[in-house]
């Protein structure tokens, strides 16, 4: 047998002899490698999940170029990242007298070459897909609605477009259908308009004709095609594929969808084309390329590699420690072991081996324990949050079809495992060379790590001191400063579980920031009363008068409570003074990323700082009151035109464009947006043209009662834009309106949405609600909160990030626990002489549980010498770094989470350390001196 | 004055084969500022006896009397503070707290009792065991017969009813031996302090008022000494 065999054969008996730690390192190692797992293998799986889903719902295209004629298409295809072309084309509406449902009287046809069948994902319900020129598919909704057509009927179809006329004075807006008319004027139906019907009393002063488009064509119905992702219910029409080849396009302007190979894409295709194609026209299947983690926006693709990048680390720190403590713990062991090897001939480098040995053998099946956990669990991650990437793919149909399959790529394979041996590796080095340097003499005699001098001056520096406590805080100073080596594992392992949950916590929030400002795209007041109020009512007409006698209804009824309505945002103008140093420093730098070759202040001051617009929305006095309360503001009715500013805002590149140029992403966030005190005067301007179509300009001052945020409006509302907006009393947004109306002599109002909770088992109450949803669609528009949605990108990716991170943390915590239990119970175990000695001087259990107590509020305390500054540092980098690639923003730290998960973890030591005490006292006292311990 | 009486002490260790009698129905008694010597070969009981008579391990049957109070019929705390105001522990590898200097561990019963730091006794303490020069010192950073002195006075601090001493000598050289068992003696002499002691030294034991002689877990002597008054004055 040779030298090396023996010592792993010895190895190996000790292992077995102290079970208990080898089975902490073991769990230790298995955990580490299951994070590691988690992250590569759960990365690749829930991307695909999301990948597959967005794949269902939006198709395999990957960007699609619109509105292209055939000069442009070649041009496309003859790009080298281009792989794969498909062509459809958009033939607009033909009448379609089969149908069943008179919401339905037309068909929307659309012309596919064959590969776009497939990646726009049409299923068939019957039949087959259209295969040669002259065939077509119908929506299967269709003949669920009990249209006379069938499989092999021939349909012939003559194309037109949807136009509307105003027949009167006066706009109708359909809020809904992002489309306003007016004035005798005739406008082309958007898409997916409904028929006129479905808005009751429309159809006396709007009509709707057809302008034939010239296209005819005789179709055979070869199938029917189940709803696609952009059939809408709401609409006139029912989708209907026919086939079309590239050479027999029927348009001059038509669609291209393509595949590219990701890799070679180019950061802004539109540059890339020169100009050729409008960048407006090009569009980014997101979602899908996205989840590819190969999206047009590199920000998502940014956060998904720098997360992966931070769990890894974050694994590797905290089972670095883990490993290396539980080593450490066993090192006066393992030196009177390797130090009786030594002595009879074993070298450095086997005693190096010893180390090596243990660690890698515990690795080596730890690996596919911890590789099959992770797996499972990724797996049932993913079935947690499938629900929420469902909503983010906004399919809850389509989706239930998609299979959710681990996928196990050979890399993230190679990743789990390089990653899993490079922490080993990396937490056994420092041992394995610190044990090797032993002589065996030291190591038997167990003298290796003795330092008089040192030991000496802490006693020194103690004495004075130590006196002056009772028995229990003397020991406790005693051991933790003359025993400093032995407590720095708990004192590691406290720092790092304080540090990991620390910096976890504030890159989670950092994240989550950065997605909710780079998602934010809407730019408009998000009302909170929609996520406690069950019900909404929205004005939906020039009269105002109907909803504010409803609301004034719904006041005075029993059963209808947390009324709150609001005066929708209308648009003025203020002075560019108005505007802070801040906004306009931030303005003037956001801007000069759009000039490479730099923008003088003075060419900024006279293009930019010219407009200052302003926005106002009003709330119910109760409302208002309450919100100058939140804020701090003076509350003094007497005030004259009292508002309250929403102080702080945000600009990015995405909200300030400029002549639709590409530039890195930029966010700033604006603390400050008006230099004015309380109590100043703020200039609100209002412009509209008069009777003689000149420009009119009306100066109404208001007086700032209070500065709001998004932290103490919260409540109310969340608003994240450039502009200023201010808050209003409900006067005040009457004598707006009277203003804007005196200027262009119309009557003009101002929009109301009010929000409330009704008791539905009260008959008075639900006889209104029916009362309200009749007159829904006319002057009113009333639904349930909960048909908006609510679910918006942002809420869901932050939502996401949370439970992963959470999920993170609960897993490292297990790490960062395990670390401290093994800590401080090998601690008490070495201790199990002095406590036997403590015992026979006659201490209580009672003195020993105190004096364990002291000693950990010391380790405590020195955990957070090391963790604070540590956590500072790492925050400091980490803000800095994010700062520097995503824009200036506050980023808080966050205390209330630090501060629970640092008492959890305060708490658990202490109650560790206080089990471990009380098992110690109960060995026995007669073994202790038995063994020659004492 | 008798100051320990103990009766019938049985104490055994395994069952069935494995079964030692380490105390076999031992009783004897102890008056006050008696100087007692315990004898035998190893396995003999003396320790598994000292440790019973100390309270730190349990009789399997029988009772221990120190000045009236049956120790053994105390809880584990109260038997723990009868012990640091009632029972002085010296043993052979001194069992210091490597923690604590010599201050620190002299005053550490008194301290555990809850009582006020006594300076004026420590400084006379570190005085009378001769390591005045050593009081911040770390156990580590002290001879044997440094350590084994600052037991001992850890031991006397707190004025114990029974001063006992399991082999004190047992690690030192001869000549520190020598000079321990004075102290102990001295201790013995000028403040009445009762001492049992265990020995394999017979020169140690002779020095004793009363010598026990013990074999397999039985008193199998228990005799007074005899000694001139030259010798007497010479010890």
């Amino acid at each position: 047998m040779g030298n090396r065999k023996i010592v792993h054969q010895v190895t190996r008996q000790y292992m077995k002899k102290n079970l208990k730690r080898t089975l902490i390192s073991y769990i230790g190692i298995t955990l580490m490698v299951m994070l590691m797992t988690c992250v590569f293998v759960g990365k690749d799986t829930f991307l695909e999940y999301l990948s597959n889903m967005a794949e269902e719902h939006y198709g395999k295209w990957h960007i699609s170029f619109y509105d292209i004629d055939r000069d442009q298409l070649e041009t496309i295809k003859q790009k080298d990242y281009i792989n794969e072309t498909a062509i459809s084309e958009n033939l607009s509406y033909a009448e379609f007298p089969q149908t069943g449902n008179n919401a339905h009287p037309y068909i929307n046809l659309r012309c596919y070459s064959e590969s776009a069948f497939d990646w726009m994902n049409i299923k068939l319900a019957e039949g087959r897909l259209p295969e040669q020129d002259g065939e077509i598919v119908l929506s299967n909704t269709a003949l669920k609605e009990g249209a006379k057509v069938s499989v092999g009927d021939e349909i012939e179809i003559k194309c037109f477009r949807r136009y509307f006329t105003h027949l009167k004075k006066g706009t109708t807006v359909f809020p809904f259908n992002d489309f306003s008319i007016s004035d005798y004027e005739t406008k082309e139906a958007p898409d997916d308009f409904p028929v006129l019907d479905f808005f009751e009393d429309i159809s006396e002063y709007i009509v709707e004709n057809h302008k034939p488009t010239g296209f005819s064509k005789t179709y055979t119905v070869t199938g029917f095609i189940e709803a696609t992702s952009f059939e809408n219910e709401n609409s006139a029409a029912y989708p209907a594929i026919a086939y079309v080849d590239e050479s027999s396009i029927h348009s001059e302007k038509f669609n291209c969808s393509v595949r590219v190979d990701e890799k070679r894409l180019p950061p802004f295709i539109e540059e890339d084309f020169n100009g050729m194609v409008d960048g407006e026209k090009i569009v980014f299947n997101n979602q899908f390329l996205a989840f590819s983690a190969s999206s047009g926006q590199s920000v998502i693709n940014g956060i998904i590699i720098a997360a992966q990048v931070f769990f890894t680390l974050l694994i590797i720190f905290v089972s670095v420690i883990l490993i290396y403590n539980v080593f450490n713990l066993s090192y006066d062991e393992r030196c009177k072991y390797l130090g009786i090897l030594a002595s009879i001939g074993a070298t450095s480098k086997q005693k190096r081996s010893s180390v090596y040995y243990e660690a890698f053998s515990l690795l080596l099946s730890a690996l596919p324990v911890g590789f099959a956990i992770g797996l499972s669990i990724v797996f049932g991650g993913v079935r947690i949050l499938s629900p929420l990437a469902v909503k983010l793919i906004n399919s809850v149909i389509i989706t239930e079809n998609v299979p959710l399959k681990l996928k196990i790529t050979p890399f993230a394979v190679l990743l789990t495992a390089g990653f899993s041996v490079l922490t080993v590796l990396v937490s056994s080095m420092l041992p394995a060379r610190r044990i090797s340097k032993i002589g065996a003499i030291e190591s038997i005699r167990g003298n290796s790590d003795r330092n008089h001098t040192k030991a000496k001056k802490r006693s020194l520096v103690n004495q004075k001191f130590a006196f002056r406590l009772n028995a229990e805080g003397m020991l406790s100073i005693g051991f933790a400063s003359n025993q400093s080596k032995k407590t720095q594992g708990i004192v590691r392992a406290l720092a790092v579980f304080l540090i990991v949950l620390a910096v976890t916590a504030y890159g989670a929030q950092a994240v989550i920031q950065m997605i909710a400002y780079k998602l934010d795209n809407s730019y408009v007041v998000e009302f909170s009363a929609k996520d406690d109020r069950e019900y909404l009512i929205h004005q939906n007409s020039e009269d105002g008068s109907v909803i504010k006698n409803i609301i004034e209804e719904l006041s005075q009824t029993n059963g209808i409570t947390d009324l709150q309505y609001f005066y929708m945002e209308k648009f003025g103008r203020t002075d560019p003074d108005a505007y802070s140093n801040e906004y306009w420093e931030s303005f003037y730098q956001l801007i000069s990323s759009y000039y490479p070759e730099g923008l003088s202040r003075e060419d900024f001051e006279e293009n930019y700082k010219d407009f200052c617009s302003l926005e106002v929305i009003s709330a119910d006095p109760a409302t208002f009151q309450e919100m100058l309360e939140s804020v701090g503001g003076n509350t003094d009715e007497s005030l004259e035109n009292r508002c309250i500013v929403f102080s702080s805002a945000a600009m990015t590149t995405d909200s300030v464009n400029i002549d639709n140029k590409k530039v890195d992403y930029r966010f700033i966030q604006i603390n400050k947006i008006t230099d004015l005190e309380q109590g100043d005067t703020l200039p609100l301007y209002f412009t509209g043209l008069n009777d003689k179509n000149e420009i009119d300009e009306i100066c109404l001052d208001m007086t700032i009662a209070g500065f709001g945020t998004n932290e103490n409006l919260h409540k109310w509302f969340t608003f994240n834009n450039k502009n200023m907006i201010v808050i209003t009393e409900e006067k005040t947004a009457l004598e707006i309106n009277d203003i804007v109306g005196e200027i262009s002599e119309l009557e003009t109002t101002m929009w109301i949405s009010a929000f409330f909770n009704a008791d539905k088992n009260d008959p008075d109450v639900q006889s209104k609600l029916n009362d309200l949803e009749k007159m829904s669609g006319k002057d009113i528009f009333f639904t349930r909160t909960d048909n908006i949605s609510t679910s918006e990108m942002k809420d869901l990716i932050q939502e996401m990030i949370r439970i992963l991170m959470i999920a993170f943390m609960i897993f490292s915590s297990l790490i960062c626990f395990l670390n401290i239990y093994n800590s401080i119970s090998g601690l008490m175990v070495a201790r199990r002489p002095d406590f036997a000695v403590l015992r026979s001087v006659g201490m209580t259990l009672k003195q020993m549980l105190k004096m364990c107590r002291y000693e950990m509020y010391l380790i405590i305390f020195r955990s957070l010498v090391i963790a604070v500054p540590a956590t500072f540092i790492l925050c400091a980098v980490f803000k800095n770094f994010i700062m520097g690639r995503f824009g200036t923003f506050e980023l808080n730290f966050p205390m209330p989470i630090v501060l629970c998960t640092a008492l959890t973890a305060v708490a658990a030591a202490l109650g560790i350390a206080a089990a471990c005490c009380l098992r110690e006292n109960r060995s026995d006292l007669m073994n202790e001196i038995k063994k020659g311990s004492i | 004055m008798e100051i320990l009486k103990c009766e019938n002490l049985t104490k055994i260790y395994g069952q069935g084969e494995n079964k030692t009698v380490a105390l076999d129905n031992v009783s004897f008694s102890v008056e006050k500022g008696e100087f007692v010597s315990i004898v035998g070969p190893s396995g003999s009981g003396k320790s598994t006896l000292l440790h019973i008579l100390g309270g730190v391990d349990k009789p399997g049957s029988g009772t221990v009397f120190v000045s009236g109070e049956n120790i053994h019929s105390l809880n584990e705390d109260k038997l723990a503070i009868f012990r640091r105001r009632h029972i002085g522990l010296v043993y052979q590898f001194y069992n210091l707290l490597p923690v604590l200097n010599v201050d620190q561990n002299i005053v550490l019963p008194h301290l555990l009792d809850g009582r006020k730091m006594d300076k004026e006794r420590l400084d006379q303490m570190v005085e009378y065991l001769g390591l005045s020069d050593r009081r911040t010192h770390l156990p580590n950073q002290l001879s044997g017969g440094q350590q084994q002195r600052v037991s001992i006075g850890r031991a006397l601090f707190t004025h114990p009813t029974l001063l006992l001493c399991d082999e004190p000598t047992g690690n030192l050289d001869r000549k520190t031996g020598e000079e321990i068992i004075k102290l102990l003696k001295d201790s013995n002499r000028k403040m009445q302090q009762t001492l049992i002691l265990i020995t394999h030294d017979e020169s140690i034991a002779l020095q004793s008022d009363r010598m026990i002689c013990m074999e397999d877990g039985k008193i199998v002597s228990d005799e007074r000494i005899r000694r001139s008054n030259t010798e007497s004055k010479e010890v």
